[in-house]
């Protein structure tokens, strides 16, 4: 029974295999976006005089917040990806671990960035 | 193998397109005037275009890759022609909008 616990933290709760997961369910989450965007599009293309609603809508905070999160599954599906790609060709192997840990942070940061105004 | 090459490929293009698409969103004004533009300039039309069939490609083609991890037989080909089908219907809608 110890050694069941053991070898299901070993396979299953490894980063690899968190890496794995999260890649699904942001690509997955992604999906859903891409046909939404889509659709907002088409419908507001459409209709020109409702524009004024989608200008509307993104001043609200609640939009904010979902940019937040949309713009940290992004860049948390892009850089993963840029990560696989030099992992498949045979670099960084080594590092792999701690690269996770940086592309999350990375992630945050950029996703902090893009909500928040700029300085300037 | 070759699902999984573009992937890749796709992947590493939409890198850099998305990058400059959501530039843009951010710096640039969100106006009536900025989809104007979006959509009647020849270079980014081509630009919006590209980025279109690239994400909707990238996107099927991953839901394909997790269709091959949990089905068998008959229903694989069932869901590969149902994801080509929706792949042209959201293809002709983006396109629609360059269009109409």
């Amino acid at each position: 029974m110890k050694d069941y616990f053991k070898n299901l933290l070993n396979y299953r709760c490894s980063i690899g295999m968190l890496s794995w997961i999260l890649m699904r369910i942001s690509g997955l989450l992604l999906v859903i976006f891409l046909i939404l965007h889509l659709w907002v599009i088409f419908y507001y293309h459409q209709r020109i005089i409702d524009f004024s609603h989608l200008l509307r809508w993104r001043n609200m905070s609640i939009i904010k917040v979902l940019e937040f999160f949309l713009i940290l599954t992004i860049c948390y599906h892009a850089l993963n990806g840029v990560r696989l790609i030099f992992m498949d060709m045979g670099f960084l192997i080594k590092i792999q671990k701690p690269l996770f840990v940086t592309i999350i942070i990375i992630s945050l940061i950029v996703a902090i960035a893009f909500v928040f105004p700029f300085p300037s | 193998m070759i699902g999984w090459l573009w992937q890749r490929i796709s992947g590493f293009v939409l890198l850099i397109l998305l990058f400059i698409h959501l530039w843009k969103a951010r710096t640039m004004p969100f106006n009536y005037e900025y989809l104007r533009i979006q959509l009647t300039t020849p270079k980014w039309v081509i630009f919006n275009i590209l980025l279109l069939c690239l994400a909707i490609s990238h996107a099927l083609n991953g839901l394909w890759q997790i269709g091959q991890d949990y089905l068998m037989g008959k229903n694989k080909k069932i869901f590969s022609y149902f994801l080509l089908i929706i792949g042209i219907c959201f293809i002709l809608l983006g396109l629609s909008i360059f269009i109409l």
